[in-house]
Formats: structure tokens, sequence, C-alpha cells
């Protein structure tokens, strides 16, 4: 914000602390961007550009699904201040509904990926009811135990009834895998711009639903104050559900579009799961948009690390991911979005 | 059956309590000559795998956190044990305490930036070490033998001395179970102790009331890592005792999977006490080996050739109803019906009147009063897990 250029006088007001936000997020992105840069640099003289901008793009395009990945995993700490381990489980297992639709009951791919975010929704409302609702919400263990129980009753009963041999699954686009933009050499394909199209819609249509609607408003007053938000009247189990659909929807989505690329195969979302974890870390936990952002930023950096420095090599893309966990933890434990919360003891 | 009250240290509870430790024993002891040459190794992974739950005791039960990524830390263990014995000839016994101490290193690397802040980092974190291991093993090809997997020439040789019996004791088998049951005991015993040094009572003092004990100077960051690290240093033990029941690691077998069910096995047999993990390893083994097995045997889904993974289902149904129904798990169960049999009196301990009387004088009448009071100080506790 450029209108506050100095520190205020009051160093606890609001405006202060606002002041403060955007400075941090100004430095953090800078040193970032700082980084990103040196790493081009060398890439560029390494490689040349063409491929430097391929790895680029590739890491945007699996950026992209990272970050819708997280923005599932955000939904559901924001409510509850848990994370989700069954998100990937769940995901897979939406991806598989869109499948069947598209290959036992011919449904054209968007609708299928429709019916599949809508039915992985009511389940993730139904396993929030039956399962998260009774416990108390800060018996964050038992909650946890929950959702691993959920992941791996899942994960078995994905593999029971459509088995564990990979499938291909239809690009958005039918012919998605061969038009693309040729920018100095590099394929920008048409698939990947739909596809970061498709999850940016449905991030405004997230951050709208949260600003604008009376729904959103009371889920913003959950996630800041369950005791609060009870005291106001507001339905809390109600919208914790919400942000479980949500989140189940945002997950299948992320999910369906991966697939084309990855083939639709039992724990095929475990590894984007770890990659969107990373994206969440670096995004502050609790922040939507920074999630999704981190989630390219995530990408970009996994692709251009694996290509250009030697120790991670082509197959290790998970080191990176798991290294970017633990630096961002040590260094800035509340990412670059997220609320820093002063912990007590 | 009639309530039996014991009195806390009596001869009489030490003689029961003892008694139950060497039945217990026995049976340990006895098991590979009863059961079939086969089955022994499944008992040898069970005592391993409950050396690798008693590592998830210890964090989660003196943390409160809770770790998803133990398989790593067994994998670290396993493929430290084969690496120096098939590379670089060390005798088996002696890459024990060289895993403890590389998985005790890799903890703190793991431990010190999730357990400085509170919440689920440290689950985060030790879920991307699950995620990650198995590549982290591909990468280290060439040290770790990748995909191909790592492979001992031979087993952990049997001394002359050692009964070679194909028939009641299967050699080879049974020499490396009662080696791993004695590794076993040494570890429990160990862990057992360490809780009642100064480092247990703190780590208990973060548990029950961690503002007092922040008050009293105890270091929560530096208790909490290590407690991590000691867990981690455990579960490689464990890893180690599992190559030496099978001499051969490959990359995959320490996946994410076998941490959601060492965590079960955690649950499953409770958290409070490091005994848990006793029913845990054997809750563990029935998920993993025998209800798989008699799944496939009995063809209950007949003509799925996945029908193993029903135990998926099951693992998931379990853990949901022992975080419902038991959150403290078997042990819990096992103790409260223990409280139905016996009642275990405190007493105050030694000398507590004379100290009372010596340094609160009290006036006449309060005598009676005080004397109540006392009494009800005697109420019965549950016995406690430890």
């Amino acid at each position: 914000m450029a209108s506050i250029a100095t520190p205020p006088q009051d160093p606890t007001g609001p405006m202060a602390e606002a002041w403060w936000r955007e400075h941090s997020l100004a430095t953090n992105l800078g040193v970032i961007g700082a980084l990103l840069g040196a790493l081009s640099i060398y890439a560029i003289t390494d490689g040349g550009f063409g491929l430097y901008l391929q790895r680029v793009f590739d890491g945007f395009s699996s950026g992209v699904l990272y970050g819708a990945t997280a923005l599932a995993l955000v939904l559901v700490f924001k409510a509850t201040k848990v994370i989700n381990f069954g998100q990937g489980a769940m995901a897979t297992f939406g991806a598989y509904l869109a499948y069947t639709c598209v290959n036992n009951l011919g449904f054209p791919i968007v609708p299928a990926i429709l019916v599949a975010m809508v039915a992985s929704a009511v389940m993730a409302g139904g396993i929030e009811r039956a399962l998260v609702r009774p416990f108390d919400p800060n018996n964050h263990l038992a909650i946890l135990l929950v959702t691993l129980g959920v992941y791996i009753a899942l994960s078995a009963l994905t593999i029971l009834i459509w088995g564990s041999n990979p499938h291909g699954f239809p690009n958005l686009i039918s012919d998605g895998s061969t038009s693309y933009i040729g920018i100095a050499g590099a394929r920008l394909y048409y698939e990947d711009i739909l596809e970061a199209v498709v999850v940016a819609v449905f991030v405004l249509a997230i951050v709208l639903l949260l600003s604008r609607t009376r729904l959103g408003l009371a889920m913003r007053c959950v996630a800041s104050s369950v005791e609060s938000a009870r005291l106001l009247g507001i339905n809390v189990g109600r919208s914790v559900q919400v942000s479980w659909a949500l989140a189940a929807a945002a997950g299948t989505l992320a999910a369906c579009l991966s697939a084309p690329s990855t083939f639709i195969q039992p724990g095929f979302m475990d590894n984007v799961l770890l990659y969107a974890f990373a994206a969440a870390t670096l995004g502050g936990l609790d922040s939507i948009v920074g999630s999704v952002f981190a989630g390219v930023l995530v990408g970009i950096a996994t692709s251009l690390l694996t290509a250009y420095v030697p120790a991670f090599g082509a197959e290790f893309g998970s080191g990176v991911a798991f290294l970017l966990i633990v630096i961002v933890l040590q260094i800035k434990p509340a990412g670059l979005f997220g609320r820093h919360v002063m912990e007590r003891v | 059956m009639k309530q039996r009250t014991l009195i806390e240290g009596s001869l009489q509870l030490r003689a029961t309590r003892l008694g139950a430790l060497a039945v217990g024993l026995a049976i340990l002891i006895l098991l590979p000559i009863i059961v079939a040459g086969s089955q022994i190794n499944v008992l040898s992974q069970m005592i391993a795998y409950a050396v690798a739950i008693l590592g998830l005791v210890l964090l989660t039960g003196y943390t409160g956190q809770i770790s998803i990524g133990h398989s790593a830390f067994v994998g670290i263990g396993a493929y430290t044990t084969l690496i120096l014995v098939a590379n670089h000839g060390w005798s088996w016994l002696v890459t024990l305490p060289a895993s403890f101490v590389v998985c005790l290193i890799a903890g703190v690397v793991v431990g010190v930036p999730a357990l400085r802040i509170s919440g689920l980092y440290l689950a985060t974190v030790t879920l991307a070490l699950a995620v990650m291991f198995p590549s982290l093993v591909d990468r280290l090809g060439s040290l770790t033998g990748g995909t191909a997997g790592l492979f001992a020439s031979s087993a952990m040789p049997v001394p002359s001395w050692f009964p070679e019996n194909s028939t009641t004791l299967n050699g080879q088998a049974a020499f490396h179970y009662y080696v791993i049951l004695g590794v076993a005991i040494i570890v429990f015993a160990l862990v057992r102790n360490l809780m009642r040094t100064r480092v247990g009572r703190a780590l208990i003092a973060l548990r029950d009331t961690p503002y007092a004990a922040t008050a009293s100077g105890i270091k929560v960051a530096h208790y909490k890592v290590a407690a991590f690290a000691l867990s981690a240093g455990v579960a490689g033990i464990a890893g180690s005792l599992l190559a030496i029941v099978l001499p051969n690691v490959f990359d995959t077998q320490f996946d994410l999977l076998l941490s959601i069910y060492l965590v079960i096995g955690l649950v499953a047999g409770g958290r409070a006490s490091i005994y848990g993990a006793i029913p845990g390893a054997i809750v563990f083994i029935a998920l993993n080996n025998w209800i798989p097995n008699g799944v496939v045997s009995l063809n209950l889904l007949s003509g799925n050739a996945n029908g193993g993974q029903s135990v998926g289902i099951i693992s998931g149904a379990l853990l949901v109803a022992f975080a419902f129904l038991l959150p403290g798990g078997a042990i819990e169960g096992l103790t409260r019906l223990g409280g139905r049999f016996f009642r275990i009196r405190q007493t105050p301990p030694r000398g507590w009147e004379a100290h009372k009387r010596h340094t609160e004088p009290m006036a006449d009448g309060e005598s009676d009063q005080v004397s109540a009071v006392g009494e009800r100080a005697e109420v019965s506790t549950q016995r406690e897990g430890h």
C-alpha cells in the first residue's frame, strides 16, 4: 500500500498492524523474487531461454493444481484449525467418480467433473457431520486421527472398487495434449491456460462467497473465534460443514485437472498433496489467495530446482517440497500471507 | 469376582506385579516353541513393531503431538543396519547404536522447525517426510540400492551353542526372535527408567501443566525436540530389528501407509503408558498380516484380486472407533477392567505424618478434622499405567 509510506505513530493500532503486514509481505516477496531471479539467470545461461521458459510453463501448470489442493487444505484449516489428512484420498475418490461418469455413463468431461465435485462435496459434508462434529473442536488429536482413518479407508475403498491399475483421463480440451502456443521454442498448452482460468474462477467464487454473502460472513466469524460466533447465534456446525464441502469440491477439481497428465490411479493425489502442504505452509495456513499464489510459486520453484540443481535431480521433486516446508517453518512460521499468532508456552 | 484392595507399596502388590511380569515373560520365551516355524518371523516382527510404537508413545504420550512420519525413521534404521552390515562388514548387533544415533540426528533436524510452533505442524512435516522417504531412497541409489533394494548376503549368524532343531526350535528364526526380544526388553526398560529421571519428570510436567512447568524453568522447545529425537531413535532401533528378521529392504517398504498403521497401533494400544505399545503391536500385526491373509485364504471377497484391501477399511473404521469410544486405547480398557478386580490404595510417602506434625503444629480439637482429611486422601486411585 503506497499510501502509508512511514510507520504510523501509534505502534499498536490497526493501521500499524496493516503497515507491518504490508511491509513484511513486500520484503518477503522481494527476497523470493530475488532468489527466483538469480536462479532464472543461471538457468538461462545454462540451458538457453527456450528450455527455461518451458520449465516455467510446466511449473506454472502444475503449480496451479498444487494451489487448488492447498486451497482445500486451507478452507478446512480456517474453519476447524485442523489439517484434513484425508484430503488426498477424498480428491482421488472424487476423480474416480468423474472417471466413472465419463467411462461408464458416457458423460462429457465438464459435466462429469461438476457431478463429481457435487458428489464429493456431499460426501465431505456427511463426513464432517458424522465423524468430525461430535468432537470438541479443540480436541485436535482426535480429529486428526479421524482424518487419517478417512484417508486409509477411502484409499482402500478406491482400490476395492476401481482396482489398482492406472487409467487414462480425458483432457478438458479434446486435443489438449497437442494444441499449444509456441513462445521462443517453449510450448504453452491451451489446456494449461484453461486449467489456470478454471482454478482462478473457482478461487474468485470462493473469495466472493466469503466476502459478500451472509454465509461467508458466518464462516469468517467462525474462523476468527468459535466462541464469539456461537454467542452471535451463528450455526457453527453448519458453516464448518460448508467449509468441508467447498474444500472437497476444490480437491476434486484439482484431482480431475491433474489426472490427464499423471493418469488416474489410487494414491495419485498423495504426491500432489505433499506439494500442496508446501504451498499451504508457504502461503500461511489461513490465507486463501495466499495458498493459491504459493502453489504457483512452489510449482515453478520445484520445476526449476529439479531441472537445474543436480542435487535434486529429475526424480526428487518431493525433496524440494519437504525442504521448503522445513525452511519456511524455521524462518517464517506464519508463511507469506498468514496471520502471525503469538504462541504462549 | 469380589474387588480386592491392595495397598501401594505392599509386598502383596509387588508380588502380584512381579508375578504378572513373570507370566508375560514366560509366555514370550515359550512362544517360538509353541507356534509353527513360519509364524516365528511374524512374532519377531511384532516385537520390532512394538518398539517402533513405543517410540510413538514416547512422543504422543509425553508431548501430545503426533508423528505421521515414523515409517521414515524405521526405514532409516533398517537401511543403516543393512548398509553397515552388507557394505562395511559390521556385526549385526553393533549397528543398533549406530541406527539410534543416526535417527536421533534425523529427528532433531525434522523436529526443530516443527516443534517450535505448536499445533499440527509436526504432523505436517512428518507426513511430508513419510511421502518423501521412498524417493529419497531412490535418490541416494548408490548408497541404498535404490528401487532394486538392498540385501545382506547372509542373515545374522546363529552361534553354535544354540539348539538347532527344525521341529520345535526353528534354529535361525528362533534365535533371531530371542535376540529381538532381548533388545526390546532392554529398550522398554531403558525408556521406563528414563521417564523416572529428570528428563522424564520434566516431560510429564510439560504435558500436565505446561504453564507451571515453564515457570519452573523447563525449556519447552528443548524438551519437545528431545522427546521427538528420542522417539525417532527408538523407531530407528525398531528398523534395525526388522532388518534382522528379514535381511533385505526396498524403497517402498517404508511408505506413508506404514506410518499410518503405526499410528493405528499407537491409538489402539494406548498412548498413556509405554506398555500400550504391546497391544498396539498385536493390532498392527493383525491388520497387516493375519486379517489380510485370512480374507485371502478364506476367499471372503471372491473374485476380487484386491480383497486384501478390505483391511484398509477395517483399519480406518478401527481408528475412528478408538478415537470415539476408547481414546486411551486398549491399555486404558485393560486398566479399567483391572480396576474392577483390584483397588490400589495410595499411601502417603514415608515420613509424611512426622513431617506434617513437625511443620504444622495444630491447635487442639483440629486433630479429628485432620485425620478425616487424611482418610479422604487415601481414596483409591486407578492403577497408573506405568
